[in-house]
């Protein structure tokens, strides 16, 4: 493992691209249906959930929690063994919602399982090389990844039309509670899978953090919003990409059109950074119980293609299962060690 | 083993498995639906791969629009590839059953992007038919910008307007010696043909077009930087237009005033349940509401500098 360590921008960075991975397609999907005040005030309750729930983890945070989890051997095994499925699922579900995604938009003939393959053997090789090199590249990454942002914001204001997010009524029996739980979890699961002991100086790396945690709440709420003004809120709930929908609507200058499978790289990036990581966390967490060094990236990507062959249909409730559990275990560790800087 | 991985993923990459061949995909560039009350008459004009550049028209009759691509596909005996598709000409003839097969249809469609343009004619002949795609939509592009008749539009958007407003307006073509442009067509739940001045007009509520001209009495006024704006209060809905007019009689400016006014409600008497029911909609949940509306606008003059040569 690299032992570089990384600045407090760099986590940022890498941190939005993380908790941007989730709210990609599957859970703004998720979202439908719903009015725009009540997306909004959904999301809002996630924050005030979240917030509180991330400062008692960071508070729990240990500098090197995979050799001081616990006295007992055993608990520790459990503990970690927690964490490496966790990971090991969060991978699965980045991977499979790239697959998913390539297979519907671009390559409809091409089976899923390849496409898969494919990404799933790009992200080790990314994983592979370490925790530095997989924020220099995020960081590399974001500036393709702003420019494409601004494409879209840019070309798409035409097609805005604020009368879509009408009527602004509150309906508080049909706020989506499901949604907003795993909108509250997966954010915090994706911090704690930066690994601790990398960190340059917390202190200001835990302040980018929660910085870049609201930065992304208020990009979340601002993208939906903008996606329904355009849409209009039944289209939105009918079709199964909508971020994807309003790509196709760019027309640069009557000269560049069908820009969208462009585009769509943006999701790619935050699905294979994701991807890159998760995997990355539960092999240095198996290599401190089995010590299989590289190896244990060839088992993980083997597991995770037999489990991807097997499965047809992701669901979000097992994922909240396995966010719920992890984050519980998590704040069951002893504990942080100060380490004076 | 980074190395053995690159060389798996390099084999991978390459495409081989499930690859199309340019010569087995029909890429079809303009799609034509009638209905005669039980089948569906299909004409599909479909590019040819060779170099001549020529267009080949196929026609199907068939009980479903499903039913007719896939006698095609097997007549073909290639793959429908609607990705670049232009343009889709709806017959005068369908019905909302038909709209939602359609819609469904192209929706459903995995090589369908839905930003073809969508026009509906009087009939389907061959004068549409053999027309370049390309110069039906600058024909429509031309009636917005210098008419202000009709505004093509998309299948994306008739679909976002069904769903959310329950109603659409499609560009008309009457096809008699020459294809001219009418006006809309409103679909859905209503089902007829508007005329030109409520046509104008519904693109002025709209506010489609900044600069244009207009035709009063065979005299031409030409407006510029006019702008809409809708606002409902109170079961009430006010439409608030500017405009300012270029020419060499301040007079001139009340005549161009009145007659915006006089199309304008024109077209809210005749279509008041449906242009203004999503207004209305959006604002107050209610289905029961009495539409009462206001309408200012101003015509800004402003001296020609040509001045008239004749007076």
């Amino acid at each position: 493992m690299n032992k570089e360590k990384y600045t407090s921008l760099e986590i940022g960075i890498l941190l939005f691209f993380l908790l941007n991975s989730f709210t990609s397609s599957i859970l703004i999907k998720s979202f439908s249906n719903k009015n725009a005040i009540d997306i909004t005030i959904s999301i809002l309750i996630a924050l005030l959930l979240g917030m509180p729930l991330l400062n008692l983890l960071f508070r729990q945070w240990k500098y090197d929690f995979l050799n001081n989890i616990s006295n007992n051997k055993i608990i520790t095994i459990i503990f970690k063994i927690v964490f490496i499925i966790s990971s090991l699922s969060i991978s699965l579900y980045s991977i499979f919602n790239l697959s998913v995604i390539i297979k519907d938009i671009i390559l409809p003939n091409t089976s899923q399982k390849l496409t898969a393959l494919v990404f799933l053997l790009l992200t080790t090789i990314l994983a592979l090389k370490g925790l530095k090199s997989i924020s220099i590249a995020t960081n590399l990454m974001f500036f393709f990844y702003v420019i494409i942002i601004m494409i879209d914001l840019v070309f798409n204001l035409f097609n805005v039309d604020t009368i879509n997010l009408l009527p602004m009524t509150i309906n508080l029996d049909e706020l989506n509670f499901f949604e907003t739980l795993i909108l509250t979890l997966s954010p915090l699961f994706m911090i704690l899978i930066i690994p601790k002991g990398e960190l340059n100086n917390f202190r200001d790396c835990k302040k980018k953090m929660n910085i870049f945690y609201l930065i992304f709440f208020i990009y979340f709420i601002l993208k939906i919003l903008f996606i329904i003004s355009i849409l209009g809120e039944k289209y939105f709930s009918i079709i199964s990409y909508p971020e994807i929908e309003i790509l196709k609507m760019i027309n640069i200058f009557n000269f560049f059109e069908r820009l969208e499978e462009l585009l769509i790289v943006t999701i790619f990036i935050e699905n294979l950074i994701t991807t890159a990581f998760a995997i990355n966390y539960s092999a240095t967490i198996a290599n401190s119980i089995f010590n299989l060094e590289e190896k244990i990236y060839i088992i993980i990507d083997v597991i995770i293609f037999i489990l991807l062959l097997k499965i047809d249909m992701l669901s979000n409730i097992y994922l909240v299962i396995i966010l719920s559990i992890f984050i519980i275990f998590n704040l069951f560790t002893k504990k942080e060690k100060r380490r004076k800087n | 083993m980074k190395k053995l991985m690159l060389i798996v993923m390099m084999f991978l990459i390459c495409g081989c498995s499930n690859y199309n061949d340019i010569s087995n995909i029909a890429v079809i560039s303009l799609v034509a639906i009638d209905y005669d009350g039980n089948n569906y008459i299909s004409y599909v004009k479909v590019l040819s791969s060779n170099s001549k550049n020529e267009e080949n028209l196929y026609k199907e009759e068939c009980p479903s629009l499903a039913n007719c691509f896939e006698r095609l596909n097997n007549k073909l005996t290639k793959r429908i590839y609607l990705t670049h598709m232009d343009l889709l000409v709806l017959s005068n003839n369908l019905n909302i059953d038909n709209y939602n097969e359609i819609i469904n249809f192209f929706t459903n469609e995995e090589t369908s992007r839905n930003s073809f343009n969508t026009v509906i004619v009087n009939k389907i002949d061959d004068a549409i038919l053999n027309s370049d795609t390309n110069d039906i939509n600058s024909m429509l592009d031309l009636s917005i910008s210098t008419n202000l008749v009709a505004k093509k539009i998309t299948l994306t958007d008739i679909i976002k307007d069904i769903l959310n407003y329950k109603v659409s307006y499609i560009p008309y073509l009457e096809i008699d010696k020459e294809i001219t442009v009418k006006g809309y067509k409103v679909i859905y739940d209503d089902n007829k043909v508007l005329t030109k001045g409520e046509s104008i007009a519904l693109n002025i509520i709209k506010n489609l077009e900044k600069n244009f001209t207009i035709m009063i009495d065979n005299k031409i006024y030409k407006l510029e930087e006019c702008n809409t704006i809708n606002k409902v209060n109170d079961n009430k809905v006010n439409i608030n237009l500017n405009c300012k007019y270029e020419g060499n009689n301040k007079k001139e400016s009340k005549i161009v005033e009145d007659y915006l006014k006089q199309i304008i409600e024109n077209f809210i008497k005749n279509n008041n349940d449906n242009y203004f029911r999503y207004l209305m909609y959006k604002y107050k949940k209610e289905n029961n509401y009495n539409i009462d509306y206001q309408i200012n606008i101003k015509v800004n003059y402003q001296e020609s500098i040509g001045g008239n040569i004749f007076e």
